[in-house]
């Protein structure tokens, strides 16, 4: 006797979709060949990196450089040479890919890293009505969904937490985290070699809202006139006023990118500018300025510290300058080609420069100084990869798609990994599914209409099709149309607004009141858009709320670099503590809390102070990237 | 190490077999795609069974792994393992369901330093609390200590128990039958009837299984109507075993940590650390 029976087998034929072939994509589809799937798609756009190779067991050294997809089929045929297994190297996202393309499978299993394509495979099962498993792994956390149309909750149903953003002026003047220091190293790789952001500054910011007195004058302390007397480049380094200013890439530039001058600027005359910002230092440790003279250059490199260690202020000196050197050389070759560099944190020099340019600004702001190794997982964003949570995660996908095409819909869980058990002991702890929220702008059948509110004076176009349409409603290829004006705003049709892009909304006739339809083909995904005009945003400051009386949603002023998965700490906690949820509840009210994009820290806070209590948290964690 | 040979079956269901290896030794067999998983590993294959080795054998390792083995084999290796401060970890899968066992007695672990409970804090009421953003603003000075202190770890031995303790509680005893309704899942049971049957050569038929499924439920004085897993559901205990299933025990193995028995069932999804015997 035997539960591998015929009828089995026979469910086993029908085509499943594996998106990915990563960490989890590799055991995933080990799994699925050897449970015995018969009828495999692999799709991923990815080539195989020698970093992929400790985990992603299907790829060998030979074959870096190859797509993954294809690799991880031919390994799957010869496991099961029987197997019929077909792969694309290509992004799921692409047009071909649309609604005809999901209707093939009986189930589609995501092993994605990201939440745009985990956004859009999930429409795109939702559109046609394919079950789909959600899956992801962070660390030593992982968990598994499992997600039917109409049945349980979407992919969007809970907002994810907002990308990790961090107010301007904790970064520009106030750091007090290592990671703080870490963004600013890296946006100031970018001011002077990369791709500039005129809102990544790292220029002291005299507008930071804490400086002012009550009046709302800005208070500089009378030492403010001594701050940039530093000989040689006072006056380039104080900072006038934003359009006085020379770029701070202008002004290494006419210093030639000399180590030193760069070095008294950043962390000599600019700290000593922020400290003549004396509000600001009432209640913190005030930072300590530096000076290049302090160091011997050259003289503090113990040669072979390990990555993993704790390196002396001197060795990071000596890091530094070399670090700008290769990198202003290169800068300069790039310069003829009209390139600029772009950061990347496998290669040293730019890595070097920005762990020594966050150590040293950490020294000065009192802040624990990191190795390079952990500045590198922290500034590459990466929590690592651990295979045994892979292996858990795609075994535990496998059940519930066993259990979905085998139609035993009331057995699919909801599962988290948990680092310790909860109470009851489970260390892979399941909950009943949660029903769809009623008021998802995704999956409800009823209700497709959101709440923006922004600056119809000051956001442009494209603004709104890049920060509000793509990043924060994850669409692909959108159409707009305002409905007071029959006007197409936006056009997925190539070339056809462009001319639209650099104009504000308002030019375009756009109203406070203003309704927009907008609409993705592909993802089968259309949702209204109500504009509130407000005067006191800039240009690229939005709220997205499904309720306009509610005047904020969830505002995480400076998201721990791992809010992702804080989510999933916050779901554990829940477990540890053995609070199960209601399940089957919606949303407690209409706040979607989409993210925010953080710009003016000081209207934000007035947002949230008048609403304290009424700030909801999702109620359901979320697939982790 | 492994004495068995490749079965047409384990062909298709075991990833680091070579191809058309059936009929060979399984460690043999296994040798190459071992080795080129990380070609920087030293690896070495026995192909005789673990029974036949003296106890100096163990002696050279620092952790032993015992997967698919007999009761009696795990039980003495266990004990070897115990006497001589050897890690020991052991391991099983039954169709959809699987358990896992570790044993890191007489071992130091680093476990995160209890946090002192001030009184203050537990007496503290809402209204005399200050707001959150307030104290951060308060406590930014000496933001570098309390970040210090939540690192801090503490060296601490674990007590384990036995793999015979575990898994021989005398359920009907006095001291684990109030604990015993909460302390055990479903499928417990199954696996320890299987555990038991498997002990000997002889062939397990349904009716064996069930009686002894049966058997262990009375041992531990619980209600066989109200069990989660149910005799229609004995059948996903029988071979082969589910490759996923495989894939998390695999993985709860290697991950390791201070656990004592770890069960699983696909069945009803659940994946339980047990204290087994349970605390007093």
């Amino acid at each position: 006797m035997t539960w591998r029976n015929a009828d089995f087998l026979q469910k086993l034929q029908k085509p499943i979709l594996v998106v990915g072939a990563g960490g989890i994509g590799c055991e995933l589809i080990k799994n699925l060949v050897l449970t015995g799937f018969k009828n495999i798609h692999v799709i991923d756009l990815d080539t195989i990196d020698v970093s992929n190779l400790n985990r992603q067991f299907l790829f060998r050294k030979e074959h870096v450089g190859k797509p993954k997809a294809q690799v991880a089929a031919e390994a799957a045929k010869a496991l099961c040479p029987d197997v019929n297994i077909k792969f694309y190297h290509d992004s799921i996202m692409k047009e071909d890919y649309g609604v005809e393309f999901f209707q093939q499978f009986a189930i589609v299993l995501n092993a994605l890293d990201n939440k745009a394509a985990r956004s859009h495979v999930n429409r795109l099962c939702l559109g046609a009505v394919v079950p789909l498993v959600e899956s992801g792994s962070s660390g030593y956390l992982g968990q598994v969904a499992v997600i039917m149309k109409g049945k349980t909750e979407c992919y969007e149903c809970v907002p994810k937490p907002a990308q990790k953003t961090f107010p301007g002026c904790t970064i520009r003047n106030t750091p007090s985290e290592p990671i703080h220091c870490i963004v600013w190293a890296k946006s100031l790789f970018n001011q002077l070699f990369g791709e500039v952001d005129p809102d990544d500054d790292v220029s002291p910011d005299p507008n930071d809202e804490e400086n002012q007195n009550p009046k709302g004058n800005t208070v500089m302390s009378k030492s403010s006139s001594t701050a940039s007397m530093d000989g040689n480049n006072s006056e380039n380094s104080k900072p006038v006023s934003e359009t006085e200013k020379l770029s701070t890439r202008q002004w290494a530039a006419v210093n030639n990118y000399d180590p030193e001058k760069l070095f008294n600027k950043l962390f000599f005359d600019d700290i000593n500018y922020l400290l003549s910002m004396s509000n600001l230092w009432k209640e913190r440790r005030k930072p300590t300025p530096l000076q290049w003279s302090q160091f011997l250059s050259g003289e503090g490199s113990s040669r072979e510290s390990s990555v993993n260690t704790l390196w002396s202020l001197d060795k990071w000196c000596n890091v530094y300058e070399k670090a700008i050197q290769e990198l202003a050389k290169r800068f300069d070759e790039s310069a003829k080609e009209n390139r600029v560099l772009t950061w990347d944190k496998d290669d040293e020099p730019s890595m070097n420069f920005v762990a020594a340019c966050a150590n040293i600004r950490s020294h000065i702001f009192h802040i624990p100084e990191k190795s390079l190794f952990d500045v590198k997982s922290m500034a590459g964003n990466i929590v690592p990869a651990i295979a045994t949570t892979n292996a858990c995660v795609a075994g535990m996908i496998v059940v519930e798609a066993l259990k979905v095409i085998r139609e035993e819909f009331d057995k699919v869980r909801s599962i988290y990994i948990l680092r310790q058990p909860n109470p009851r002991g489970k260390i892979l702890a399941d909950d009943e599914p949660v029903g769809p929220n009623p008021h998802c702008y995704v999956c409800s059948s009823h209700k497709r209409e959101i709440f923006v509110r922004l600056n119809i004076h000051t956001m442009l176009v494209k603004t709104f099709e890049s920060k509000i349409l793509k990043q924060s409603l994850n669409m692909v290829a959108p159409d707009v149309i305002d409905l007071f004006t029959n006007r197409i705003i936006i056009s997925s049709e190539e070339g056809e607004t462009d001319a639209l892009m650099d104009k504000p909304l308002a030019e375009l006739g756009v109203k406070n009141g203003s309704q927009f339809d907008c609409d993705d083909y592909l993802q089968k995904f259309e949702i209204r858009i109500m504009l509130l005009h407000h005067e006191e945003f800039k240009s690229d400051d939005f709220e997205i709320t499904t309720d306009p009386h509610v005047h904020t949603a969830k505002a995480e002023n400076g998201v721990h670099p791992e809010a992702e998965i804080a989510e999933s700490h916050r779901k554990e906690e829940e477990h540890k503590n053995g609070n199960k949820e209601g399940n089957g509840q919606p949303v407690e009210d209409g706040v979607l809390s989409m993210e925010i994009i953080e710009k003016s820290p000081g209207l934000k806070r007035k947002a949230v102070d008048t609403n304290d209590e009424k700030e909801t948290s999702p109620k359901r964690s979320r697939i982790i990237e | 190490m492994d004495d068995k040979t490749v079965t047409e079956h384990e062909q298709a269901n075991q990833f680091l077999l070579a191809p058309d290896s059936t009929g060979q030794n399984r460690a043999l067999a296994s040798e190459k795609r071992t080795r080129d998983l990380n070609p920087m590993v030293e690896l070495k294959i026995i192909t005789s069974t673990v029974d036949e080795q003296p106890e100096e054998f163990f002696k050279e390792y620092d952790l032993v792994i015992l997967i698919d083995q007999k009761y009696d084999m795990i039980n003495k290796v266990n004990k070897i393992c115990r006497k001589e401060g050897i890690r020991f970890q052991s391991g099983g899968v039954f169709g959809w369901n699987g358990y896992a066992f570790f044993d890191f007695n007489n071992h130091i672990f680093l476990l995160p330093k209890p946090k002192p409970v001030t009184i203050a804090e537990t007496l503290d009421d809402d209204t005399s609390r200050p707001s959150p953003k307030k104290m951060k603003s308060q406590s930014s000075v000496e933001a570098v200590t309390l970040e210090d202190e939540e690192d801090q770890k503490i060296k601490k031995e674990v007590p384990f128990s036995s793999f015979e303790a575990a898994f021989n509680v005398e359920w009907r005893s006095k001291k684990y039958l109030r604990r015993a309704k909460r302390a055990i899942p479903s499928s417990y049971f199954p696996i320890r009837a299987l555990l038991r049957l498997k002990n000997t050569n002889d062939e397990i038929s349904d009716e064996k299984f069930i009686d002894a499924w049966k058997k262990e439920i009375e041992n531990a004085n619980q209600d066989e109507s109200i069990q989660v897993i149910q005799p229609q559901e004995l059948t996903f205990f029988s071979e082969p075993q589910l490759s996923p299933v495989c894939a998390i025990l695999g993985g709860i193995i290697g991950q390791e940590g201070i656990k004592n028995v770890f069960l699983y069932s696909a069945l009803d999804t659940t994946g339980i650390m047990c204290k087994f015997p349970p605390d007093q």
